[in-house]
């Protein structure tokens, strides 16, 4: 079967949000144990991450480490603000989706890393969907 | 007496406040995601200026490019930003200051003046007009189409200063997104508001209406308008000061809430002057225009308010027009002219005034024709 | 009656003007002002900020581009001074950089100069006030060095004033537009944009404009005046209309001011181009009076001769204060035609002696009291907070 679960969020600027829970949310509540749940988001100047459960420090260095390598200017073809032409470039390359194993009933990657809403402009009201695709119970 | 039987130009802009607003925000907004980023980033000072009603939408934007942007924003006159100002402000880094211009028509002498001074400097320029091929434009670097449409009825100046004012505050937006200054989630908020916010006023333009119908009938017989008003709402002040000229020919002054107290307080015969006070809730100046009601109190002047604040705030025999409080205060300066407006249009049409002096020879000569747009321009360098 | 013959505190100040000047200048020199401002203040100073009301803000408009163009030879004065602003005493007080923020880069750099004559309106003390707590500099301007706002400023430039009878000011004026000029022209040389022997030159020269305002020049144009206003009054001219450009926007301001103050009478002012624009429009031409300063080497002069020529073809009344020759002007143009200074931002400081004539004597003849001293309803503002008990806020 399938499960498709909408959520929104509202970001900050240039954050990391754990979404996990709301992933774990979906799974249970569709019921599915074992299968593939994608976590996706339409936004084209924001991406979902899948990151080191530990410690903060690693989401610093990732948001300090993709302005490096993609900071905002002022000459990219795309004339909207310096901050939005880099999170398309950021979207594009970091990905916007990830596809998890759903074993058991959760997720296989749980205590090891979590599920990031990755805002590359911001604050902005956001929407991402969580699709459960697989077996349920007997 | 019949207020239907005295409708007027103003009036019938006013009532379609909402209307024009909404013509204009669609055509600017698109034309205003397309100025280059780089020039944008690059200004380092914004000037605005135009000729009357244009200079004033400047003065009354001045309060939104300052809080969106965070830039240091000038209003100057034209012939100041012309003839006046020290080249110190020009040409000392590339594509700054930012110099926006304005006019209707695009044929103000004045204005073109203005664009070559800035141009010859290298600052970025952007013409505001409903005239995309109009001299001016031609001597900007860009052009806001305000798109109004062309055979409407816009004199005496109502539905095109709000123009002015919805093209400059969507620049202001543009440049303060593009700066970080104002996140995206209040760029989208700010502009949502500023449809909502006209949508709220223009439900009360009615109320206004029949208030300032009553006003004008006590008012006609009056010497003279002294209007009242500090920085953005100066030009809120000005602008009522001009449609009295425009519409009746009266006589008119103004001034600040602080130097009216040292200048215009002294008046003769003050039971004679209509005193028109722009003072809001949010307003730095609140208090000091607080005080200065409170004199012309004491002067026993005919005395109209229009505040965002309530009533009650004001004293009990000054007539408040309690308008719309915006979210963001620097709205404010796009609706709060309504009143007076209203009031002006209805002052002519009771006195069978025609607007400009059309009746009047002397005023329609081929001289006083032309002394807008064939005036002599000099670059100073 | 003769124009001599007609006497008032305002006229008593008009007449008095050049031998008051002197009075000024021998106090006022810059041995003096370095004592006030020491040159090591005066050099860090990189923005001038200029501010006071009424007067004092129409002697903050003359004087910004004496210390905007240091160059004191061009007809324009196009060669860069110091960055200054002319604010509004209640812009300056409550709106300016509330909205943007100041810049951490040029906080301390900016210096207020406060302008009030007595120090106690509450304005220009917040105005004092408020560069203090944001780190800058303030410098007071004001004939009372024990009051208020010198006790609020970090450096004070005591101004001299000849007292007069209670009368609209015009001494105060000139104290004002002198004491800000020896300031610009000292405060440029702080900053190597003159050398001292320009700076005293540019002295030299505004004091030698000032003379050249001798007997005889004020006779004419007392006379003038006179015969002006007689007529006026005859005419019924009911509001004046005032026009100026740059600097000579406050000479505009400063002399309706005075009609106020004066009579009470009912005044506007605008710019030559902006009166094409709206004042234009004015109905009752016959009734209204118009003044335009029109000096030949203002940058503006081409545009104030077509609002001359303009206004001339509607109106009755209209005079012009300039230093060009009469031919130049309409045959229905009364022309008072004053002394052509070395450089042209010295103007200020003397061209508004013909209006200050014309306020005089319509003061005598319409009996109207100083600033309607002591007439109903103006006197019972005794407690109002008009002046200095308003509410001082630090914004």
């Amino acid at each position: 079967m399938v499960f498709i679960k909408d959520f929104e969020i509202t970001t900050g600027k240039n954050s990391l949000d754990n979404i996990t829970a709301s992933v774990n949310e979906a799974i249970k509540e569709s019921g599915i144990l074992n299968g593939i749940a994608v976590v996706e988001t339409a936004h084209s100047t924001a991406g979902i991450l899948m990151i080191s459960a530990y410690g903060k420090e690693i989401l610093d260095d990732i948001v300090k480490e993709m302005r490096r390598i993609i900071p905002a200017r002022i000459n990219f073809s795309h004339q909207d603000a310096p901050e939005d032409s880099a999170g398309h470039i950021k979207s594009a390359l970091f990905g916007s989706s990830v596809s998890l194993i759903v074993k058991e009933g959760k997720l296989l990657c749980e205590g090891k890393q979590d599920v990031y809403f990755a805002e590359y402009d911001g604050p902005r009201n956001r929407t991402y969907s969580v699709c459960v695709n697989g077996e349920k119970e007997g | 007496m019949n207020r239907n039987d005295y409708d007027n130009s103003l009036a019938r802009q006013a009532r379609r406040l909402e209307e024009y607003v909404k013509i204009v925000y669609e055509s600017v907004f698109p034309q205003v995601d397309q100025l280059p980023v780089k020039e944008i980033w690059d200004a380092q000072k914004i000037f605005i200026t135009g000729c009357g009603d244009s200079w004033l939408a400047g003065i009354a934007a001045k309060p939104a490019f300052e809080s969106v942007t965070k830039i240091e924003t000038n209003a100057p006159r034209a012939i100041d930003f012309s003839r006046a100002l020290s080249n110190k402000n020009l040409g000392y880094s590339p594509n700054t200051p930012l110099v926006i211009l304005i006019s209707y028509s695009g044929t103000a002498a004045r204005v073109i003046e203005c664009a070559k001074r800035a141009s010859k400097y290298g600052a970025n320029t952007i013409a505001i007009t409903n005239n995309p091929n109009s001299p001016l434009a031609e001597n900007c670097r860009y052009c806001i189409h305000v798109g109004l449409p062309e055979d409407g009825e816009y004199q005496p100046g109502l539905t095109t200063y709000n123009a002015s004012m919805i093209a400059l505050f969507a620049i202001a937006l543009r440049i303060g997104r593009i700066r970080n200054k104002i996140t995206p989630l209040e760029y989208e908020d700010m502009k949502k508001e500023l449809l909502s916010f006209v949508s709220e006023a223009q439900k009360k333009v009615s109320e206004y209406e029949e208030r300032a119908f009553e006003t004008a009938l006590k008012w006609k017989g009056l010497k003279a308008e002294d209007f009242i008003g500090d920085y953005g709402d100066y030009a809120t002040a000005f602008f009522g000061s001009a449609k009295v000229i425009e519409t009746f020919g009266g006589y008119t002054t103004y001034d600040d809430s602080e130097d009216w107290c040292h200048i215009n307080y002294f008046l003769a015969d003050p039971e004679k002057i209509g005193r028109v006070v722009i003072n809001n809730e949010s307003s730095p100046s609140y208090d000091r225009m607080l005080e200065t009601i409170n004199a012309v109190k004491i002067l026993k002047s005919p005395c109209m308010i229009v505040s965002d604040a309530k009533k009650e705030a004001f004293p009990e025999t000054m007539e408040v027009f309690t308008t719309v409080k915006p979210k963001y205060f620097w709205m404010n300066p796009l609706i709060q002219h309504i009143p007076f407006d209203f009031v002006a249009g209805y002052i002519a049409a009771l006195k069978g005034e025609t607007g400009f002096r059309a009746d009047d020879e002397r005023y329609n000569s081929d001289l006083a024709k032309n002394r807008l747009k064939s005036g002599t321009q000099i670059l100073i360098i | 009656m003769d124009h001599k013959d007609y006497d008032s505190e305002l006229l008593k100040q008009v007449r008095n003007s050049v031998k008051d000047i002197r009075t000024i200048a021998e106090n006022e020199t810059f041995e003096f002002i370095e004592k006030c401002v020491p040159p090591e203040v005066a050099k860090a100073i990189g923005n001038i900020l200029l501010t006071g009301c009424g007067d004092s803000y129409c002697a903050s408009i003359a004087t910004k581009p004496i210390f905007e163009n240091a160059e004191t030879s061009t007809k324009t004065g196009m060669v860069p001074g110091i960055p200054t602003a002319a604010f509004r005493n209640i812009d300056f007080s409550r709106f300016y950089n509330t909205f943007s923020g100041w810049n951490p880069l040029t906080l301390g750099r900016n210096a207020l100069c406060a302008i009030s004559i007595s120090g106690s309106p509450a304005r220009p003390n917040e105005a004092a006030l408020r560069i203090n707590e944001h780190g800058g500099t303030s410098i007071a301007f004001t004939a009372n060095p024990e009051g208020k706002l010198a006790g609020n400023c970090k450096y004070v430039i005591p101004m001299t004033l000849p007292s007069y009878g209670l009368a609209p000011n015009v001494t105060s004026y000139y104290s004002s537009v002198f004491s800000l000029t020896m300031f610009a022209l000292y405060l440029n040389c702080c900053k190597k944009n003159l050398t001292k022997a320009q700076a005293e030159q540019s002295r030299k020269d505004l004091l030698k404009y000032a003379e050249a305002y001798d007997e005889a020049v004020m006779d004419r144009l007392s006379k003038q005046a006179f015969d002006l206003a007689k007529q006026w009054e005859e005419d019924g001219v009911d509001c004046m209309d005032f026009v100026g450009d740059g600097a000579d926007y406050a000479t505009a301001f400063f002399g309706s001011a005075k009609m106020v103050e004066a009579f009470g009478g009912l005044t506007t002012n605008d710019d030559s181009e902006d009166w094409c624009h709206i004042n234009f429009f004015i109905k009752d031409s016959d009734h209204i009076g118009l003044f335009v300063i029109a000096n030949e080497d203002s940058p503006a002069f081409s545009r104030e001769m077509e609002t001359i020529q303009t206004a001339a073809a509607i109106r009755k009344h209209i005079a012009v204060i300039t230093d060009a020759q009469e031919s130049l002007f309409p045959e229905n143009v009364t022309v008072f035609r004053v002394p052509k200074p070395d450089s042209v931002w010295m103007h200020p400081l003397m061209e508004h002696i013909p209006m200050d004539f014309v306020a005089g004597y319509i003061g005598v003849w319409r009996g109207r009291q100083p600033f309607r001293n002591g007439e109903e309803p103006y006197c019972e503002d005794v407690n109002a907070a008009r002046f200095r008990a308003s509410k001082i806020r630090v914004i």
